[in-house]
């Protein structure tokens, strides 16, 4: 091949590699080691929004499109390149000039010309791709959601409901069974209190359902709410639903008005663990303490409401999930009722702190201390 | 008089499923709240009860593990699976129950149940 052709084959490669250089449908950048821009191509300019000669010669840490947390690590990885290792496309996040943030797919590579060491940087904009995978992303999560709240409702009906029907039932045909005897009215008259009890949790079941749904579909609007008026309703409502047990409800009124950050549903929660130190109770005289006192834990002020109930307690391996009843729990966990998980629920929407313990502390059969902590309002 | 062992982690349900058996005539000889219980209940009896009325979704041990632990240690032990759970139905017979009754259920099938399973074993089971 004669020297002619070579230096004609030559132009012609330079040629050929200047064209695709500049009528390529992806963003071409060229920087030195340093990170001065040596050159790009139309495209680039074009989406990035820079004047081909306002970037030749800048430096692209000052071009300002890489956001700054980034940067570390992009120097990390051009370093990894320089040195050697195989390079691999990946995803980052770019400011445009308009201060638009767009996601970019890039792939760069190291390249030695002469005796010029430079980067080439071969990049697709993503941002429709990204955005796309996001819908999805938020699609399948509504779904899952949507999913979670079905099996949920079903595991009430399946579950919850029908214990309470078959308390009705196998308590009607108890009073079958006893109508005529000579002790009738005294044998039949406990099981009547049983039926009521078993409405009274329909219920109560119902009411928790509607207000769980209700967390998941409204944002919480916290408000600042009186403490002990909120606390003396509660206390109210527990004694006019339970008046055929002996409930002795000790709360001493703090000295001073607390507000708490809360809404409407505070009043759910103080009923609801009420509520449960009356319903898992067998002594003949139930007993519950609530007690106010401020704590400081890391230099921030905490209201603490302690509820020291007598009831049967809560052994340790229950305590993991008496809170769990909800839309993401697990099927098999039983035991207690959607109280305390809706208690919960809403004691997270408030950042507040929801602690078991026991009354006693080695002895859980003794009664159990819920503790409630919401930060200080100032 | 069958003796039966009642599982389940309902107060209000125990109770009643104690006071409903002993008026038909039964000896209700333990009464557990959850497969823990049942399976240290059954270990410790010196005479194994006829009957155990077994629930399913119980805090700690399941109605289902705690009957395979129960076969495992007495293989001709007779569970009555008592559940809301439908879905449990075919594991339960699978593992040794000889018979699944859907909550709710009235105390006369239950008995009828108890009387079949004394009689001879296996209950045909009706599809739900």
């Amino acid at each position: 091949m004669g020297m002619e052709r070579i230096e004609k084959q030559e132009k012609q490669f330079s040629e050929i590699g200047r064209q695709i250089f500049n009528k390529s449908p992806y963003m071409l950048y060229i920087f030195k080691l340093d990170g001065t821009m040596v050159d790009c191509n139309k495209k680039a300019e074009e989406w990035l929004g820079y004047d081909r000669s306002e970037i030749i010669g800048e430096n692209y840490l000052t071009l300002s499109e890489i956001p700054a947390e980034l940067l570390p690590k992009m120097r990390e990885r051009l370093k990894r390149i320089a040195q050697g290792e195989i390079p691999v496309p990946f995803d980052m996040q770019l400011y445009k000039r308009d201060r638009s943030i767009a996601w970019i797919n890039a792939y760069i590579s190291f390249l030695q010309l002469d005796h010029e060491k430079l980067f080439l940087a071969i990049i697709q904009d993503v941002t429709e791709k990204k955005k796309a995978e996001q819908e999805l992303k938020e699609s399948k999560e509504q779904y899952q959601r949507a999913y979670e709240h079905e099996t949920f409702y079903k595991d009430l009906f399946t579950h919850d409901i029908n214990n309470i029907l078959q308390s009705i039932l196998t308590s009607l045909d108890i009073i079958n069974l006893q109508m005529g005897s000579v002790e009738d009215p005294h044998n039949i008259k406990p099981i009547l209190k049983i039926i009521n009890e078993q409405i009274y949790r329909g219920t109560s079941l119902v009411n928790n359902v509607y207000k769980f749904s209700q967390l998941e579909e409204v944002d919480i609007n916290l408000q600042y709410i009186d403490l002990t008026k909120t606390m003396l309703e509660a206390i109210k409502y527990v004694k006019k639903n339970f008046k055929n047990k002996e409930i002795s409800i000790q709360f001493e009124s703090p000295k001073k008005k607390i507000n708490i950050q809360a809404d409407e549903l505070l009043k759910d929660v103080f009923e609801n663990i009420l509520i449960n130190a009356v319903k898992h109770n067998d002594n003949p005289n139930i007993e519950i303490v609530i007690e106010t006192s401020k704590l400081q834990e890391n230099g921030s002020f905490f209201w603490q409401i302690e509820f020291i109930d007598n009831a049967k307690g809560i052994p340790e391996a229950k305590r993991k999930s008496i809170f769990t009843r909800g839309f993401k729990a697990n099927r098999n966990v039983s035991g207690m009722g959607l109280g305390l998980s809706l208690v919960k629920t809403i004691i997270d929407k408030y950042s507040a702190k929801i602690l078991v313990e026991n009354r006693v502390p080695e002895d859980y059969s003794k009664g159990t201390n819920i503790k409630l902590l919401f930060p200080e309002v100032v | 008089m069958v003796r039966v062992l009642i599982v389940e982690d309902d107060d209000s349900l125990r109770n009643l499923y104690r006071i409903a058996l002993k008026l038909k005539g039964h000896d209700v000889i333990g009464t557990a709240g959850d497969g823990n219980e049942a399976v240290d209940m059954f270990k410790n009896f010196s005479i194994k009860p006829d009957i155990i009325l077994m629930d399913h979704r119980m805090p700690g041990k399941s109605g289902l593990e705690a009957t395979k632990e129960i076969m495992s240690m007495n293989g001709k032990s007779k569970v009555i699976f008592a559940s809301a759970d439908k879905s449990v139905r075919e594991e339960a017979i699978s593992i040794g129950a000889i018979s699944f009754k859907p909550k709710p259920f009235s105390l006369e099938k239950l008995c009828s149940n108890i009387t079949k399973a004394m009689n001879g074993g296996h209950i045909m089971l009706k599809h739900i």
